[in-house]
């Protein structure tokens, strides 16, 4: 799978910087997710979005924010804590406290993700991106800033 | 170098975000790790401190999500617990002071007081 890391500068801070995942055919997957949910789902959006920049902006990307066991164990694959009384599941992979890659994600109707066809592609697909950074990590191709705040080298990744 | 875009629809949410409503997010996710950070600094796994807060560990997930809306109740059980302070108390002290005010008039009444200064 081809695909494009992209830093969202405006949802990055000094705590944490945060990319989106842009596919060869130019979607974005984050950006679907919010114009997907956005009519329906304004407020959980909302929440979404002032979590991610507390994220960036003061606290970093503690593990504790995280369902970090939301794959198989090891698949990288995590998602953001769901919020009580909320509806969004925001499928992610946690580099650390001071990156995340933001994937897609959609309405939790079923008890785990592999029953909804939805997220369960959302969550494949992040798996893959995962896989994929990891093998970029791993053979250096991709690694972390000096100041351990972003990442470097190839962001377009092609298997 | 990085590889950046302009998202008109996520600038747009953004910027309407109701700045009290994230200072609300800021200090729940803040609160969550300080008790995060507490309980691993007492050494304790989670299913140790659920135990002995007498609860299941995947509500102390919960509670460490930054998600949670805490009682004071539970705040006070965990400090109890961990001995660190959540609840800031300090200057509870200060209260206004209250003054007499003389009024002049043929009928009885109870005494006036407003606030002092």
């Amino acid at each position: 799978m081809n695909f494009t890391l992209v830093k969202q500068s405006e949802l990055s801070g000094s705590k944490a910087t945060v990319y989106t995942v842009q596919l060869s055919d130019g979607i974005d997957l984050f950006d679907q997710f919010l114009k997907e949910n956005i009519g329906g789902y304004h407020e959980d959006i909302n929440d979404i979005l002032q979590r991610l920049r507390t994220i960036a902006t003061k606290t970093g990307a503690q593990k504790n924010y995280f369902k970090l066991r939301e794959g198989k164990p090891g698949d990288g694959v995590s998602a953001l804590y769901d919020s009580p009384k909320k509806h969004l599941r925001l499928y992610c992979v946690r580099m650390g406290n001071s990156v995340i890659i933001l994937g897609g994600g959609g309405p939790k109707t079923t008890r785990t993700y592999q029953e909804d066809p939805k997220l369960n592609y959302e969550a494949n697909l992040i798996k893959q991106v995962s896989k994929e950074i990891t093998e970029k990590m791993n053979t250096k191709y991709l690694c972390f800033s000096d100041d351990e705040l972003e990442l470097e080298g190839e962001l377009v990744i092609t298997p | 170098m990085s590889i950046t875009t302009n998202n008109t629809l996520l600038s747009e949410l953004l910027a309407g975000i109701d700045p009290q409503e994230q200072a609300k997010t800021d200090k729940r996710m803040t609160l969550a790790t300080k008790i995060a950070n507490a309980i691993k600094s007492k050494g304790l796994k989670k299913k140790e401190f659920a135990e002995r807060m007498g609860k299941v560990p995947s509500e102390i997930s919960k509670w460490l999500s930054g998600t949670h809306n805490f009682t004071t109740d539970t705040l006070m059980d965990i400090e109890a617990e961990l001995g660190i302070k959540l609840i800031n108390l300090d200057n509870w002290t200060n209260y206004e002071k209250f003054e007499k005010v003389e009024v002049k008039s043929n009928i009885k009444q109870a005494p006036i007081y407003r606030l002092a200064g």
